[in-house]
């Protein structure tokens, strides 16, 4: 077998390789015959010349055969191939607007899901950019209440280190928040705070600079911060010298050490710059650790950590009660961390871009299967004239996976098209955005996708079309050739698969488009257009204590009022997607003393401003005024839905509460009911909001000032900053204040992007439907001529031919839409995460999809039924 | 004797060809003598085009070929059948005799009409 392997290939290299030696050789060979020849006839008694004359003769052309020998060295797969493309090319110029809808129906198909398949790919599955991510967890810790004040998760990171075997190294990070300055333009960092090994457990070292030393994670010695890769590019020009320069962050200098190579993430959303941890961490820095990562060991794996993880959260639990009790330790994949949440979303648009593959792949088949059916008598022709079946069927297979293919190109080409449009569309939360390219695999995706496209496509109509009985076909004229049983149920199976997928994905449109519609109706209980924000970064040293800071904030609001663009101005410990803090409630009527028990309430301090600032109306009792003051009567407003939680058969105006976060609690009087406002997002339940004024409560961490500015106005960061700045003239500001309907928008990303790709491709869908309906309803027509014809001659009028195409279409339409409403209501349950407002099962939806989509099948069988009912019967019954 | 129209029938010369090399390694010379011998000279064939014959079986992989030296001294290139070509001959000489056999019945009903 081998060597016959080893002889093939050696022929078919000398034949495409070596034209010349096996030509010499076969010169050689026919010349030796000739020479036998000639001395045989020598032998016979001719002469010389004479013998030449009579052997060249008797052999025939030499040139003629050598020719003849020469054709079959050329591989015969290739001439034919290339005989079978010259021959599709010459079919599709004669029907270019079927080869353009093809071609086209391919190329959307394949373009979008090859778009899809790259953006989940990317995000979701490809290896984050450390050394062998694989073996990084995220460890994650879990109470089933959350403790107040309670985060020992340094002690625990420790303890981790100590105690867990199956962890070669255990670093963290917490927060650091600040706004930079010495860079030209102040600029608000985000950034992490990380453990000195953080890098080196990640395996990943800076691309300029240096790594964090041992001795920087001391007080006094950690003065020094590594830059991002984006953030170097964007705010110092990219500029390698920036290393041992000093920036300042709050008002403290640093110097610069290091700087990441593009691309480094540590969690969703990229961080700017990151700080060495110290162990006794300064109040300008969120004191906890957010995040415990560890890498395994070689070998080990994510259960054998999450067991010993379970070992050691008991034995914790065992040793310090009260401190560890319900703990429970988790370890998480990294790259299950950092994408995980966004998997469901992502799944949810490979689907929907896989219905849509599919009802392009069946609109396709359905045109060929039409075309090759209308072909009958073409390839019976051929067949007659000696094609064998095979032939016939690799033609059309050629001819279909050529199509598949140029549509595939187009498809290509059309994703790396749209994909920047797409992606202008993607949720900010969406991680990875910058990795997302169409990438090799995406690639090998997509072209696998378009050869196995044509093959699927092409196969069922060259086989049926190869199964042609000669004598029917060519007797039939190809008119009715195609119109078997078989092949009408397959058409007609095909229009309702296509129906039935379209009416999935505008259910699943519909949905969307109105829960979109429901989100912007939402009242949010404050108004974002033309609010902005920003956190002033008290100094720890400049402003030690509570009443510094207040003194600080009345007057910069009365500076801040000064400005004529400015409409109102607070300042404030919580805005919605700032966060607030939070704090234990007890209620004077019902006190419990047992501060553990208690339940948890988000509690913001204000100025008397705020809830005219954020457009918050006040539904009973009293908003604050300057009256609350720092050694007054203490007073609290409170939500609809505190009052809903804590006070639901209670008028709680007047009644008494406290908010503990230490040993004593402060009564204080309930004066006010305030509108709900939606805290982290427009979907999200409204929060259980605790308001104190400003004055009478402990500020601590960082404050925000909120501004409404004229309606249209410019971002008032400069503004506000130039204020800020008159009574501290070393406060670090920013000059972009964050413009609070942005976050709204943001919040509600997902939907946005789902929507829109929902839309296109239902929309996509629809008309890909309708195409085949009228595809299919004329060729019917085409096929039934006669049948129309015999029935118009016998008395039948132009209404009952109409009346028996659109029966015929309503057939298919009605089964196509119960299967359509099963599926969606088998499929849309998977949506009902991102769904606002709307039950995936809304019949409302279902019924005005439905409605649309038998509106638009109407419509496209209306041109096919009309030429039924126009039909001519002396043309069609001579046409026979 | 008449000669046949051996051109006519499609695949003839490649059933000649093969049945002459299953007994012997040959030249095209050689396998063009044979031929004549053997059908008494009634198989005439232009020479010329067993070449091509002999590319297309080679190609099919049903003869192979080797350059080697002629009785009378010079280089030629001698044919050979493989198994392949064996296992083809022999299918088909079946089919060939069942082809003929039909034929010849046929023929004979013709002539008792």
């Amino acid at each position: 077998m081998s060597s016959e392997l080893t002889r093939w290939l050696r022929l078919r290299w000398r034949s495409l390789f070596r034209p010349r030696v096996k030509e010499d050789e076969l010169r050689r060979e026919v010349q030796f015959h000739l020479d036998q020849l000639v001395a045989e006839k020598m032998a016979d008694g001719m002469a010389p010349a004479e013998a030449r004359e009579q052997a060249i003769k008797e052999f025939g052309g030499m040139d003629q055969y050598i020719e003849e020998v020469r054709d079959s060295w050329r591989p015969s797969f290739l001439r034919d191939i290339l005989h079978d493309l010259r021959y599709s090319f010459r079919q599709f110029r004669k029907a270019p607007s079927f080869t353009l809808i093809v071609i086209l129906t391919v190329a959307v198909g394949i373009g979008a899901s090859t778009a899809i398949f790259s953006i989940v790919n990317s995000v979701a599955f490809q290896p984050l950019g450390y050394a062998n991510p694989e073996q990084l967890v995220e460890i994650r810790q879990e109470w089933p209440d959350r403790r107040n004040g309670v985060t020992p998760l340094r002690v625990t990171m420790e303890e981790l280190q100590e105690r867990a075997a199956v962890f070669s190294e255990v670093a963290g990070y917490g927060s650091l928040h600040g706004n930079m300055t010495g860079v030209g333009i102040p600029v608000r960092v985000f950034g992490n705070s990380v453990t000195l090994n953080y890098f080196s457990a990640l395996g990943v070292k800076p691309m300029l600079g240096r790594d964090f030393l041992p001795e920087e994670g001391i007080e006094g010695k950690s003065d020094v911060i590594i830059l991002n890769h984006a953030f170097w590019r964007d705010h110092f020009n990219a500029d390698p010298a920036v290393i041992n320069t000093t920036v300042f962050i709050n008002g403290r200098p640093y110097t610069i050490v290091g700087v990441m190579p593009e691309g480094f993430r540590t969690e969703p959303g990229s961080p700017k710059a990151f700080t060495p941890l110290v162990t006794n961490p300064i109040v300008t820095f969120q004191r906890y650790l957010r995040s415990v990562i560890a890498r395994l060991k070689p070998g080990q794996t994510v259960e054998q950590a999450q067991a010993e993880l379970d070992v050691l959260s008991q034995s914790l639990q065992a040793t310090d009660s009260e401190l560890w009790k319900d703990l429970k330790l988790r370890a998480v994949p990294m790259l299950d961390y950092q994408v995980g949440d966004t998997r469901p979303t992502l799944f949810l648009l490979l689907g929907a871009v896989g219905f849509l593959l599919l009802i392009a792949c069946v609109n396709v088949a359905n045109l060929l299967l039409a075309r090759t059916s209308s072909r009958q008598r073409e390839i019976a022709l051929r067949t007659a004239l000696g094609a064998d079946r095979r032939r016939v069927i690799r033609q059309l297979l050629t001819e279909s996976v050529f199509l598949a293919s140029l549509g595939g190109i187009s498809g290509i080409l059309l994703a790396y098209g749209t994909m920047s449009v797409l992606l202008s569309f993607a949720p900010v939360n969406l991680p990875r955005v910058d990795e997302i390219k169409l990438d090799g695999f995406a690639l090998l995706f997509s072209s696998l996708l378009t050869i196995l496209t044509g093959i699927g496509f092409g196969l069922v109509p060259a086989l049926q079309a190869s199964k042609v009985d000669l004598h029917t076909a060519l007797k039939d004229g190809g008119r009715t050739g195609g119109g078997g049983r078989r092949s009408t149920r397959l058409r007609n199976g095909l229009v309702i698969t296509e129906i039935a997928l379209a009416l999935t994905l505008l259910i699943g449109s519909g949905l969307l488009l109105r829960t979109f519609t429901n989100l912007m109706s939402t009242d949010l209980g404050y108004n974002g257009d033309d609010l902005y924000a920003e956190r002033v970064m008290h100094l720890p040293d400049k402003y030690p204590d509570n009443d510094s800071r207040i003194e600080f904030a009345l007057r910069a609001l009365d500076q801040i009022a000064t400005k004529p663009e400015i409409l109102s101005a607070a300042f404030s410990s919580g805005l919605p997607y700032y966060g607030s803090r939070g704090a234990r409630l007890d209620i004077e009527s019902r006190s419990n003393p047992d501060a553990d028990e208690l339940p948890f309430v988000r509690v913001v301090s204000v100025t008397p401003d705020y809830f005219r600032t954020l457009g918050n109306t006040l539904l009973r009792g009293r908003h604050f005024d300057d009256h609350d003051r720092q050694d007054g009567q203490p007073v609290a407003v409170v939500t609809e839905e505190f009052v809903r939680r804590h006070f639901p058969d209670q008028d709680p105006i007047g009644q008494q509460v406290a908010l503990v976060e230490n040993e004593s609690r402060e009564w204080r009087e309930i004066v006010g009911i305030t509108n709900d406002m939606k805290w982290t997002g427009i979907a999200p339940k409204p929060a259980s909001i605790v308001f104190v004024p400003y004055v009478q409560y402990a500020t601590t961490g960082h404050p925000q000032a909120v501004v409404r500015v004229r309606p249209g106005a410019a971002n008032p960061g400069p503004m506000v900053a130039a204020a800020i700045q008159a009574v501290d003239d070393g406060m670090p500001m920013t000059h972009e204040m964050s413009h609070i309907k942005v976050f709204d928008g943001n919040s509600i990303g997902t939907q946005k992007f789902m929507l829109f790709l929902f839309s296109v491709f239902s929309t996509i869908a629809l008309l890909l439907a309708a195409l085949g309906i009228f595809g299919v309803m004329s060729y019917t027509v085409s096929q039934r001529t006669n049948e129309f014809g015999v029935r118009i001659a016998l008395g039948a009028s132009a209404g009952d031919v109409f009346k028996i195409v659109f029966l015929h279409t309503a057939k298919l339409v009605t089964v196509g839409l119960i299967i359509g409403t099963l599926s969606s209501l088998a499929l849309t349950q998977l949506l009902e995460s991102v769904l606002f407002g709307v039950d995936p099962h809304d019949l409302r939806t279902i019924g005005v999809m439905g409605l649309g989509l038998i509106f638009v099948s109407a419509l496209s069988a209306y041109l096919p039924a009309r030429r039924a009912c126009r039909v001519d019967p002396m043309v069609a019954l001579r046409a026979e | 004797m008449k000669s046949l129209r051996t051109d006519l029938l499609q695949g003839t010369l490649d059933l000649l060809i093969l049945k002459t090399l299953s007994t012997a390694q040959l030249h095209g010379w050689d396998i063009a003598k044979r031929i004549a011998i053997v059908s008494s000279d009634r198989l005439t064939l232009k020479q010329g085009s067993l070449y091509p014959a002999l590319h297309r079986l080679e190609n099919k992989g049903l003869i192979e070929a080797e350059w080697g030296v002629s009785e009378a001294g010079r280089s030629a290139k001698f044919y050979r059948l493989t198994r392949a070509g064996r296992k083809h001959l022999a299918v088909e000489r079946t089919e060939w005799n069942a082809f003929a056999q039909a034929m010849a019945n046929v023929l004979e009903m013709e002539e008792e009409q």
